[in-house]
């Protein structure tokens, strides 16, 4: 974990080294952002409420998918770019380390530029908190820290999903841009309030579900089932699936050469 | 002439080249769509402004998306600027500002060549709903034409801006960060135009982006006069040539500038 800690360090600093470039990466992600919050408002503003959900309601949804989305895609770059690393042949430095392999992956980049990302969605995550009239209770402040941290691991792991998946393809996989870059969009909305097809996919395979859906029905007071409180460790049991999944496909791994 | 025509066959045989990337992209393309519309519908009011405009709305976008978005980016441009090799354009008996433009523009067209046709017949044939549906009128349609012709050209003279901008920042994706998501914001990419409040749409379409963008798609489906969409033509033209002038006088600026050491 210290070395970890220790190739993190090395690579922030590596990127400081352009800083211009650095603070205007920054200054994109927050403008980024800040439309994206704004055209969710406009949205609502024209077009009514999210089926049963009210504006407040669904920004705190947002803005928590958000906070994981952000720190997933900062801690998880390195596992991100896995299928160039495995195409270039430069997985095979790793495999010779006295590391864990994916540790050594993970440390291999870490997207800095998010910070001004991260500090929108906290902002308008506590605004949201402070606003909505949720009665707040020692379970539901756990449960919000529990799914944050559950969202983290899920997005995590469609990353390494992904990236695994790229030993036997060796090319990106271009289904994980669509759901990680541009129609990341759709998973910060309550899965319930989606068309069937895609609501089945978000319930049952990806298990986005138990974290923009399920648990926020205790939150939100839709219900008072404690079992809703449960289900986020879905995720984590998603993790140990797919890690079991890179697991195999490292141990069979054939380097492409050169 | 010849020879910048050249400059633009070469990005459409490049393109060929790298066909399967494109195709692959194709899918993409249309689930962008399919989920952007299905996000809209998830709002319960929507029944109340007119959604078939919408849908029609957004499938054009992700026909056009060559065209109207941001992201196309020149990578090999960015590292020609960034590693000194833009010392090389110097020798071609072409006017850099020039041959950077077809460049660009053959990039843009290619790509929309390769992805676009493929995606127009399916969105065609999808439940309704989901489906685009459009009567056109021939005078609509050239207007259509004309308007998403000089849509590309302004375009590509903004986009030029972004990367003459490289000779500063050294990273064309920190500048294009800013810059596009301004600019698909305001030029209505990210959420359709005629959902902006009637304030905010006057300020916007004080910007380029407008014009760059949405004004074609909102002319075809009829949300625009025809008064208002050749006001609309006479404005592209005035920022076309607003933004090549700027673009010009910039790079012929940073050119002078540089120091190119090595060899």
């Amino acid at each position: 974990m210290k070395k970890y800690l220790f190739l993190l360090a090395k690579t922030i600093k590596s990127q400081l080294e352009y800083n211009r470039s650095v603070y205007l990466l920054i200054l994109g992600e927050f403008i980024a952002q800040f439309t994206f919050i704004f055209s969710f408002l406009i949205l609502f503003k024209s077009l009514g409420n999210i089926k049963g959900y009210t504006i407040s309601q669904a920004i705190l949804i947002y803005a928590t998918i958000n906070i994981c989305y952000t720190l997933a895609e900062m801690f998880g770059k390195g596992i991100n770019d896995l299928a160039k690393l495995i195409r270039n042949g430069n997985l095979d430095v790793y495999l010779i380390r006295p590391m864990s392999v994916l540790l050594q992956v993970m440390g291999n980049a870490f997207e800095f530029s998010r910070v001004g990302r991260l500090i929108q969605s906290l902002l308008i995550f506590l605004i949201t908190v402070w606003t909505s009239h949720i009665k707040w209770n020692f379970l539901k402040g756990s449960e919000m820290l529990l799914i944050i941290i559950a969202g983290i691991m899920l997005f995590l792991s469609i990353y390494l999903f992904f990236g695994t998946l790229s030993f036997f393809t060796t090319r990106q996989v271009s289904i994980s841009v669509l759901l990680m870059g541009s129609g990341s969009d759709i998973l910060h909305y309550p899965a319930n309030a989606l068309p069937r097809g895609i609501r089945f996919i978000l319930m049952y395979l990806l298990p986005f579900g138990c974290i923009n859906y399920l648990p926020f029905k205790y939150i939100l007071g839709f219900s008072n089932n404690y079992l809703f409180c449960l289900t986020p460790w879905i995720c984590f049991l998603f993790f140990i699936m797919v890690f079991a999944f890179w697991k195999t496909a490292l141990s069979k791994y054939s380097s492409t050469g050169s | 002439m010849k020879r910048y025509f050249s400059v633009l066959m070469v990005e459409f045989k490049k393109s060929w080249l790298y066909r399967n990337a494109a195709f692959a992209s194709i899918p993409l393309f249309f689930m962008r769509g399919l989920l952007s519309i299905a996000m809209l519908l998830a709002f319960s009011q929507i029944n109340h402004s007119h959604p078939q405009q919408l849908i029609n709305y957004f499938w054009l976008i992700n026909l056009f998306y060559p065209i109207v978005s941001a992201w196309v980016v020149d990578y090999d441009l960015n590292t020609i600027i960034k590693s000194g090799n833009v010392a090389y354009e110097y020798i071609k008996p072409l006017n850099i500002y020039g041959s950077w433009f077809m460049r660009v523009i053959g990039q843009r067209l290619s790509q929309l060549c390769l992805s676009s046709f493929p995606i127009l017949l399916v969105i065609c044939f999808l439940p309704t709903g989901f489906k685009m549906q459009l009567t056109i009128s021939l005078s609509k349609g050239l207007l259509f034409l004309l308007t998403i012709i000089l849509a590309l050209i302004l375009n590509v003279v903004l986009s030029l801006l972004v990367y003459v901008s490289v000779f500063y920042t050294y990273s064309v994706i920190g500048s294009l960060l800013v810059f596009g998501s301004i600019m698909e914001f305001t030029g209505g990419t990210v959420i359709p135009f005629s959902l902006f409040p009637i304030g905010l749409q006057h300020i916007f379409k004080l910007f380029p982006f407008w014009y760059g963008s949405a004004f074609p798609f909102q002319s075809l489906t009829g949300q625009l006069t025809f008064y208002q969409i050749i006001h609309g033509l006479l404005l592209q033209i005035i920022w076309i040539v607003v933004a090549a002038a700027l673009g010009n006088l910039w790079l012929n600026h940073q050119l002078h500038r540089i120091e190119i050491q090595g060899g």
